[in-house]
């Protein structure tokens, strides 16, 4: 186990369940999402895009209150992170094109959009069409697909996702492992 | 014929029951040094210094709606 002593754990499952509960519009993008379509590499945190509505991160942001979420800082622990007046809400949310979070579900990590291979930001609506959604106790979630994954991690060009990338393509398109 | 993916998408799994999906989660890798916020209007908030600055910034703003 890799994690960092201080972060709770990923429970995923009580993350869509708070989710699913406040009807939060949102879909499961980065490397978790490249999990539940097969990759083996592990992912650090929960990445979720948001529909950017209003009302719904209101009710994004009544979600993570629920799930004790703070800021997720480089440079300060998580206790000193919870000593930050940040509140948790719509607008907080609205304000930032990425938030990076601790909840008690695990780092979670909110998204306004996300970049096309081209560059073009994508949000909620343009991506919709081509989830797979998944049920988990009851509760739907719904997955970008490995297409929209990899395009992001492209652009990204980080060396995280110079490292997620090959296995991500192999699985679009369908190879066996090298 | 269905491309790859779509295909792999065939097989895969699409309902999970208790405890089967954080299996897959159960290992996570550590935070990286890119893994910051960013704001709306594209600023990276890559220390304690500059989070702290657009929270303040923030809650002027509420401040001001506020009392507006």
């Amino acid at each position: 186990m890799t994690r960092p002593a201080e972060f709770p754990p990923v429970d995923i499952e009580r993350l869509v369940e708070v989710l699913d509960r406040h009807k939060v519009d949102y879909i499961l993008v980065g490397g978790g999402a490249g999990r539940m379509l097969g990759a083996e590499r592990l992912t650090e945190d929960t990445d979720c895009l948001a529909r950017r509505a209003a009302e719904n991160l209101d009710r994004l942001g009544a979600a993570m209150r629920e799930l004790s979420a703070r800021l997720r800082v480089a440079g300060l622990t998580d206790a000193e992170a919870v000593a930050l007046p940040v509140r948790v809400d719509g607008k907080t949310l609205a304000a930032a094109e990425i938030s990076t979070w601790t909840t008690d579900a695990g780092r979670f990590d909110v998204l306004m959009d996300i970049p096309a291979r081209d560059g073009r930001r994508l949000r909620y609506e343009d991506v919709l069409d081509s989830v797979v959604t998944v049920e988990i106790n009851g509760a739907v979630l719904r997955v970008a697909s490995l297409d929209v994954i990899i395009a992001s991690k492209e652009w990204a060009d980080r060396p995280k996702d110079h490292q997620a990338l090959p296995e991500l393509r192999r699985l679009r398109d369908g190879l066996p492992e090298a | 014929m269905l491309p790859g993916w779509l295909g792999r998408l065939a097989i895969m799994k699409t309902v999970y029951r208790k405890g089967e999906l954080n299996e897959l989660f159960e290992a996570a890798l550590p935070a990286t040094a890119d893994d910051v916020c960013i704001t709306a209007d594209g600023r990276r908030l890559d220390t304690p210094e500059k989070v702290i600055a657009w929270v303040e910034e923030l809650n002027a703003a509420r401040s001001d709606d506020s009392a507006g």
